[in-house]
């Protein structure tokens, strides 16, 4: 189990972090999720240790984390992009750790996990090829496996999807996260990107500028936000006096909130518009019998009896 | 039309240093035979027994070597520094790394002659090795920003949080991905440092017989075949520091591999 | 990194540049002053300028140095834009930059070997040469430094042009631009500044070199390395302070040449990237 009690951090007066408190337990996803700029990423750096955090302490387990220097620290960092090692093949980037990282394995004991641990990550095959001859999504399993190698206690991931393409993106990220469960991993997982956060995350963070805003379930987040900077992040609903509604749970009509049709977003056989509020800007997400156009104008309001779940 | 002008130019290039080992091993080739009458291990013969000549290539490999090292010692640092650093006055030492090649280095070793005896390191290697510092480091500086410039930092934290030493990251990550910068600033060093004849015949005073010292006199020798030898051994003394170099750093990486 | 230990990890170099390289310049003016003489401070450089054989080696060594890195650097522009897609392959590149690992010299004696009144070319016209190569006219030298540094050039100028954009090329052309004005608006502005600064690098280290001209030059005129060897040496020194006057002023015109000049690229690359 991970804990983070008051975690703080400043550049030059700047405070990028205001004190951070968190808990992810053994064999749990926690997604963190914010807009670039929310220190996100600079957390993530105070765990892996590339970072020394002004204030606070960090438990993994028992022991104290924040004492350790980053190399000696059982946790490990995937980056945006795989970084393989363009001079070694696959299986010696993956056995890196085992030869020269925290767990040193002997030279046959070495092969065996690498193996196993390619042939799991599907990738056995390509075993002497060299990086460069990899694709995007096959470069990162590799550093999937390089890191898992090395049995941490926890695994951080920075955006690691973000250098691919959408298509490859959507599949890699269900594949990990069905790994990572299935190895009983517990991680951090660091994204801009909501949809990805609820994917990947047992429980997802939302933070905005070095702020702690919501921690819950997905679903939590996605239906009960914690206040209206949550929802604007999450674009899903809108605050009306007071209450919260989400998309499905509006529609238009000739009286209500006055609104305007950004565009429309067809899904699922269905068509969606998105529309903001005149007053304050709010977005969220609504379907309607009738087509609208974007540009148009139009009432929203809660529908009648229905109720958030 | 590109292909034939790309052969051209191989002709220029190339074949000019082929057509001297072919001249090293004929039997007077003269004017006005274009293509060589007889064959002869004459002229490499006479090139080996002349007895200064072991010496001196000894002492060039010596002193090339120590250029290296030295370079690489000095020049590492400052590229990394100089790559990835930004700090006030990076502009004032750039131009104080390159001021051995925007003024004449044979200015420098003249002005440092009396100084060099009175430390008591002219006419002898050691000052032959410093004053061949010169010509060598810009180029060194050059060659390894670039390097450093292409080594993203990323790389060696990546080392560090699969929990590799500081010392293994250098040895494991750092090195072999620098490893063609070393080997081009390496190579070059070694050229430029075989290639003084000036500064080695002012600082060595005439004591220090490098190669080139040897090839000069022999250059107004009658013996066209000779020279010819004597060329072909400047031109195989950097493949073989090349080969060598290769060999050494294959066979450290292989030591190295996961 | 913190800029502190920027400065820890220049500290050997940038003190061993500044006392080797210091003390060598300002022992080079010492030596080339006349202190405590009848005549005055400055009589060395009085005589240097009095005498015919300096000025007759300042004028051919500037001859040769413009002439050697301006065609070099034209031969060397034309074969890296003609080239450049062929250069991506290791073993064609190897071969253009294979003359930088031949030294100077043995370049000078190829040259020799070629062009000599009865050279190999000589032998291939069927006729013998006129003595072009060892003149006063220093063809002979100017061929040997083209031939260096045609490829110093190209290793120079590649970097720029794999990562120059061509589709600005394309756009130029496209809006109907010449080859010369496409040049000028899509080539220039980038490989313009390295290609100024390698012209600099050459024309200095040719004003400076002994090793081909002390092999193929003249007495007379002889370039200003080779005669400030010869008064390094000549007469159990007398002769030094007046060598050491004339490299000080070839060092001086070197250093006011290249602050003009790396001061213009520099101005000329801030307004490129504006």
């Amino acid at each position: 189990m991970l804990t983070l009690e008051h975690i703080e951090k400043s550049f030059h007066q700047e405070t990028v972090l205001h004190p951070v408190t968190l808990t992810v337990t053994a064999g749990n996803i926690l997604s963190i999720v914010g807009p670039s700029g929310c220190g996100k990423t600079t957390l993530l750096r105070c765990v892996a240790g590339f970072l020394k955090p002004d204030g606070g302490e960090m438990y993994l387990g028992d022991s104290r984390l924040d004492t350790k220097k980053a190399a000696e620290r059982p946790v490990v960092l995937m980056f945006q992009d795989a970084l393989l090692f363009p001079h070694l093949t696959v299986s010696e980037n993956a056995a890196y750790g085992l030869r020269h990282g925290r767990r040193r394995l002997s030279r046959p004991e070495r092969k065996q996990e690498t193996e196993a641990m390619l042939s799991r990550v599907g990738l056995w095959e390509k075993r002497n090829h060299y990086p460069r001859e990899l694709s995007g999504g096959q470069q990162q399993r590799v550093s999937l496996a390089r890191a898992l190698l090395l049995q941490p206690d926890l695994l951080l991931l920075d955006e690691p999807f973000s250098s691919l393409d959408a298509h490859l993106r959507q599949e890699l990220r269900l594949w990990v996260r069905d790994f990572l469960k299935e190895e009983g991993v517990t991680a951090l997982f660091v994204t801009h990107d909501r949809e990805e956060a609820a994917i990947m995350g047992d429980r997802m963070l939302v933070m905005q500028r070095g702020h702690v805003l919501q921690e819950g379930t997905p679903e939590d987040v996605h239906k009960r936000p914690a206040g209206p900077d949550v929802a604007a992040f999450i674009g899903e609903g809108i605050y009306l006096d007071g209450t919260y509604y989400p998309g499905s749970s509006l529609e238009a009509a000739s009286e209500g909130a006055a609104a305007v049709v950004e565009h429309a977003v067809y899904a699922y056989g269905w068509t969606f518009y998105r529309i903001h509020l005149e007053a304050d800007g709010q977005q969220t997400v609504i379907r309607s019998e009738e087509s609208l156009t974007p540009g148009q104008k139009l009432a929203v309001r809660p529908k009648e009896g229905v109720s958030d779940d | 039309m590109r292909k034939l002008l790309l052969l051209l130019l191989l002709a220029i290039f190339v074949f000019p240093v082929l057509f001297l080992f072919l001249k090293s091993i004929t039997f007077s080739w003269r004017y006005p035979d274009v293509l060589p009458t007889a064959f002869s291990m004459r002229a490499w013969e006479a090139l080996a027994s002349e007895p200064q000549l072991l010496p001196a290539v000894g002492m060039t490999l010596f002193i090339g070597a120590v250029v290296v090292v030295l370079n690489l010692l000095l020049g590492i640092p400052a590229a990394l520094a100089l790559s990835w650093v930004d700090f006030r006055g990076k502009v004032a030492v750039e131009t104080i790394f390159f001021l051995p090649i925007l003024v004449p280095v044979l200015a420098i070793a003249m002005g440092l002659h009396i100084t060099m005896i009175r430390l008591g390191i002219a006419d002898h290697p050691a000052g032959v090795i410093l004053i061949h510092l010169l010509p060598t480091l810009p180029y060194t500086i050059r060659v390894l920003r670039g390097g450093f410039d292409r080594l993203d930092p990323a790389w060696m934290q990546l080392g560090e949080t699969l929990g590799a030493g500081v010392f293994r990251r250098i040895a494991t990550i750092a090195v072999p991905i620098m490893a063609p910068s070393l080997r081009s600033a390496a190579v070059l060093t070694f050229v430029i440092s075989l290639s003084q004849y000036v500064l080695t015949a002012i600082i060595g005073g005439g004591r220090v017989t490098t190669l080139p010292l040897l090839y000069y006199p022999f250059f107004n020798s009658a013996d066209q075949a000779v020279i010819a030898a004597f060329s072909v051994l400047f031109a195989v003394l950097p493949l073989l520091f090349l080969f060598v170099w290769e060999t050494v750093s294959s066979a450290a990486g292989r030591l190295l591999r996961p | 990194m913190s800029s502190r230990s920027a400065w820890l990890l220049l500290a050997p170099l940038l003190l061993f540049m500044m006392l080797f390289v210091g003390q060598g310049m300002f022992r080079a003016v010492q030596e080339s002053l006349a202190f405590g003489g009848a005549e005055g401070m400055l009589v060395h450089y009085e005589t240097l300028f009095a005498s015919r054989s300096f000025w007759a080696a300042a004028g051919v060594s500037v001859y040769v140095a413009l002439v050697s890195s301006i065609v070099s650097l034209v031969i060397g522009l034309v074969i890296t834009r003609t080239f450049v897609r062929v250069f991506a392959v290791d073993t064609w590149k190897l071969a253009a930059w294979f003359p930088m690992l031949i030294p100077h010299f043995v370049a000078a004696y190829l040259v020799l070997l070629f062009f000599a009144p009865a050279g190999w070319a000589a032998s291939v016209l069927g006729t013998m040469l006129p003595p072009f190569v060892q003149s006063s006219a220093y063809t002979g030298v100017i061929l040997t430094y083209i031939w260096k540094e045609v490829p110093f050039v190209i290793l120079m100028l590649l970097p720029v042009y794999q990562e120059l954009d061509w589709r600005m090329a394309e756009v130029s052309r496209s809006l109907g631009a010449g080859r010369f004005q496409t040049f000028r608006h899509a080539e220039w502005p980038h490989a313009g500044p390295v290609a100024v600064e390698t012209a600099l690098i050459m024309f200095i280290f040719i004003l400076g070199a002994f090793e081909i001209p002390g092999l193929l030059g003249v007495t007379y005129p002889a370039m200003l390395p080779v005669l400030a060897f010869d008064w390094f040496y000549q007469s159990g020194w007398s002769e030094r302070p007046l060598a050491q006057a004339m490299m000080v002023l070839v060092t001086a015109v070197s250093l006011v040449l290249a602050a003009l000049v790396l001061s213009w690229v520099r101005r000329g690359r801030r307004r490129s990237y504006a």
